[in-house]
């Protein structure tokens, strides 16, 4: 099972979704999408802190995806 | 009134005593950790008041958990320390120091860990300490040239707003 965690005011929102069933996957993607159009970036976290990778594209390979919303300047 | 008050006080005494002694296990579990894990004094408070108020799965303590859990083993003994990690810039291959605060919390460094100046950045979103230290690092060491075209630069005279 993968998951897509975004950051949001209650910590975080976690989504798991079956890779091997489409309907799920489909609905992981267009969750995916939604969050990049509104500014969220994509990473694909890796184990025990080790080097992430950012997504352009949904991966549905990627075991953690995080979703962080736009940065701004304070 | 004296008799509302003292109904008011027994209940009160019996609510909490349930309260402490269902969670009792749960207590000593995370003391444990604290303990094991040499956690600082100010994040342990903080740990531990967010679990007094809201429960074990206060914001707080949801974004600290994410955070630690995406750490390398070095900046997870760090921050647990000291209550900040260092992360190398993934394009510039620059020092920074983030430390525990939502605002004005990292600090870039030279290779002998002097200060340069002072970064301010963080998601949007009203987000929990965690995460936006989180959302730093992942910025730094993924995208740190666009993050730091969107951050306000401050002197290294500045102290950094350390909660």
């Amino acid at each position: 099972m993968a998951i897509q965690i975004v950051m949001d005011r209650n910590g975080d929102t976690c989504r798991h979704f079956d890779i091997n069933d489409a309907q799920s996957v489909a609905l992981a993607k267009q969750r995916f999408d939604e969050l990049t159009k509104r500014g969220y970036r994509a990473v694909a976290l890796a184990p025990n802190g080790g080097e992430g990778a950012l997504l352009e594209a949904f991966d549905a390979k990627a075991e953690r995806t995080l979703f962080i919303p736009a940065l701004k300047g304070g | 009134m004296a008799g509302l008050a003292t109904r008011f006080a027994g209940r009160f005494r019996q609510f909490f005593g349930s309260y402490r002694s269902q969670h009792a296990s749960r207590r000593a579990e995370d003391e444990s950790w604290l303990n094991d894990h040499h956690v600082s004094w100010s994040l342990r408070q903080r740990f531990r008041f967010g679990r007094l108020l809201f429960g074990r799965s206060s914001a707080f303590n949801r974004g600290i958990m994410l955070l630690l859990e995406n750490l390398s083993p070095r900046q997870r003994d760090e921050f647990l320390r000291y209550g900040y990690f260092h992360v190398v810039g993934g394009s510039t291959q620059r020092l920074y120091r983030i430390c525990t605060g939502r605002q004005v919390n990292v600090l870039q460094l030279t290779e002998k860990r002097r200060r340069v100046c002072i970064w301010c950045f963080y998601p949007a979103g009203n987000l929990v300490e965690g995460d936006v230290m989180l959302a730093q690092k992942l910025a730094l060491e993924l995208f740190e040239e666009q993050a730091l075209s969107v951050a306000n630069r401050l002197s290294s005279y500045c102290e950094p707003l350390r909660v």
